[in-house]
């Protein structure tokens, strides 16, 4: 079967290889669903509801038809490797309903550091509705008095639960993990593995496009007490205080980006990532060294936390 | 393992899961026993099963962490209860419906419990969701939380209504469990007969001769009223909460002054405000699901052996 299950992580430039790469027909691919897709036909399925001939037949169909034009079909959807605010949630199951809909299926799982990680996940949080500080963001469940959500559960980062998940469905050949910091450093090669993984032919030296340039934290600082105000409504025209409110500090990232200087707003990130680090502390040496065991790559080259 | 004399309520929420918890089930002489009584209802289920690591989950680990609790049950020789209403489904949140995933692992935990779930007339209960999501600091309006309208692709409304549709998961307890392990009530009989309701519970797990009249039907948990709720939903955008998921009645003391006015609102408001605003969130809840839950009501009344009809469930026409 010609098709290629992405499934994130979260943050790990899903939308750099969704819009750039995983769309390009000249390199091999093809990606024939959309969003909703994924959400109807396996995120937020009535789990009694959920019949496996019905949803391969629903993909089927594009999938042959792609094969026929040589091209590798990709379900690309950074949510299927779990819920980035509650803790992964269901990526145990989603593994499962992929391994039983499309088990011949090649896997690509992107990771990340998890200082860079959590740090760049507080960022889109603010800039999508969070109100909280890092410290608060990152308190996790007392157990005398537990709770359904920390903001964010560290568990989640945690990669060779899911990754022997799904080497362990898949079988160790189908499945491809690389760091995100691979992607930064050495595009090529980041690229040239998956282009040999799924054996197609991506044209390694093309000029790509930036996308999703992150906002600067001293823009997102103010955002957050502005989010207190912020409705919470997931629809297209959402409110117009929110249209406003992202208009605005969308021009004061540039604003801040300009005017400010660079080294001042290193230095503040850099604190706040220090804030993560001790937060975070040893947490995930032992999950690390597992994930360079099961992927044969030693992750202290990327920074990982490692012995 | 010792799980032949464990009753398991799972909810749903919204079902008077709190005055069972604190007025029955802790209630030794009533012949009951909860040994995992927390700050709320039994939040070491919502650890073992709901938010419980599922790649390193194992039954034999689950079941320890109650082990004593039931062998004390068992000593005792009383209906030993884990009570926690989230075990059905959070049917506000949109994560996930885990209603089947913590079904199956109850199973490989205590497969001879006896499982409780107190079901309740869907519109009702949206209502009463609703309710309880702007006491929490919602700040949608019920048109909002419910309806699909201009939903975002690959977006659901906050609340999913496929969660209320019970019959689905009332047949998944009774093929893991076996029909006579399981209890299914509407929460409208204990509305209607406190008495009748508590005697079904004692006769499933075998308590016998017990008497009620001097339990008190005191709701716990009470709505404000429909007006008070419009007020609180305007205060929830322009006071400077901290975020939701961190808020409870214990631990804010900004929520609690909020919640006295609020109180004091809802005593001297007119009755007519009160109830021009509750009809109006009532018609739309009316509107909207109109027929939606029918065939499943259909088919909840025939799985429970119990007309729904006349607790007021929408059904087909005979």
């Amino acid at each position: 079967m010609s098709l290629l299950i992405h499934i994130g992580y979260h943050k790990t430039g899903s939308t750099f290889l969704q819009k750039q790469v995983f769309n390009q027909e000249n390199f091999g691919f093809i990606s024939p669903w959309c969003r909703q897709d994924y959400y109807e036909k396996l995120l937020l399925v009535n789990p009694f509801l959920f019949d496996i001939n019905k949803t391969r037949l629903f993909f089927e169909e594009k999938i042959e038809k792609a094969a026929k034009e040589n091209l590798v079909s990709v379900i690309s959807e950074e949510r299927l490797s779990g819920s980035i605010t509650s803790g992964g949630y269901n990526n145990y199951d989603m593994a499962n309903k992929l391994y039983s809909l499309f088990p011949q299926s090649k896997i690509l799982i992107i990771i990340r550091n998890q200082l860079d990680m959590i740090w760049s996940i507080y960022k889109h949080r603010l800039n999508s509705d969070l109100t909280v500080g890092i410290n608060e963001y990152l308190e996790q469940i007392q157990k005398e008095f537990p709770s359904f959500e920390p903001f964010f559960n560290f568990d989640y980062l945690q990669y060779h639960w899911l990754i022997n998940h799904y080497q362990s469905l898949f079988g160790k050949d189908q499945v491809l993990v690389l760091p995100y910091e691979m992607l930064k450093d050495n595009k090529v090669l980041f690229l040239e593995k998956i282009s040999n993984f799924t054996k197609t032919n991506i044209d390694t030296k093309m000029n790509f496009s930036q996308v999703n340039k992150s906002y600067s934290y001293l823009s997102l600082y103010f955002k957050r007490w502005t989010n207190f105000f912020a409705p919470r409504i997931c629809r297209v025209n959402s409110s117009l205080y929110q249209k406003i409110n992202n208009s605005f500090f969308y021009r004061l990232n540039q604003v801040v980006e300009n005017t400010i200087p660079e080294a001042l707003i290193q230095k503040v990130e850099n604190h706040m990532k220090e804030i993560i680090a001790e937060k975070i502390h040893n947490y995930y040496i032992e999950s690390n060294q597992k994930t360079s065991n099961i992927i044969n790559m030693d992750l202290s080259l990327y920074n990982y936390q490692m012995e | 393992m010792l799980n032949n004399q464990l009753l398991i309520h799972i909810g749903y929420p919204k079902t008077a899961s709190t005055w069972l918890q604190q007025g029955i089930f802790k209630d030794e002489k009533m012949g009951f026993f909860s040994p995992w009584r927390g700050h709320w209802s039994d939040s070491i289920a919502v650890d073992q099963f709901i938010t419980v690591n599922s790649f390193s989950f194992s039954a034999e680990n689950a079941y320890a962490a109650f082990e004593n609790g039931l062998k004390e049950g068992e000593k005792k020789h009383l209906c030993t209860v884990l009570s926690q209403e989230m075990l059905s489904c959070n049917f506000m949140d949109q994560s996930g419906y885990w209603g089947k995933e913590v079904a199956q692992r109850l199973h490989q935990v205590f497969p001879k419990a006896k499982i409780l779930i107190v079901i309740r007339e869907q519109k009702s209960m949206i209502f009463s969701a609703y309710g309880h999501y702007i006491r929490k600091g919602g700040r949608h309006s019920i048109e909002q939380l419910i309806s699909t309208k201009n939903i975002k692709s690959g977006l659901y409304p906050l609340l999913r209504l496929y969660c209320l549709e019970y019959h689905y998961l009332i047949n998944y307890y009774y093929n893991l469990f076996g029909e006579n392990q399981v209890l299914v009530l509407p929460f409208e009989l204990l509305k209607k007969d406190k008495n009748l309701y508590l005697q079904k519970i004692c006769q499933f797990v075998g308590i016998e001769n017990q008497s009620f009249d001097n339990i008190p039907s005191k709701e716990t948990n009470v709505n404000y009223k429909a007006a008070t709720l419009a007020i609180h939903r305007k205060i929830n955008n322009f006071i400077l909460f901290q975020d939701k998921r961190l808020i409870s009645s214990s631990n804010s003391w900004r929520w609690i002054i909020i919640w006295k006015i609020l109180r004091l609102l809802d005593n001297t408001l007119p009755e007519e405000l009160q109830n021009k605003a509750k009809s109006q969130i009532k018609d739309f809840i009316q509107e909207y699901t109109e027929n939606m839950f029918v065939e499943s009501n259909q088919k909840t009344s025939e799985l429970i052996n119990i007309n729904l009809r006349d607790f007021g469930y929408d059904l087909m026409d005979k």
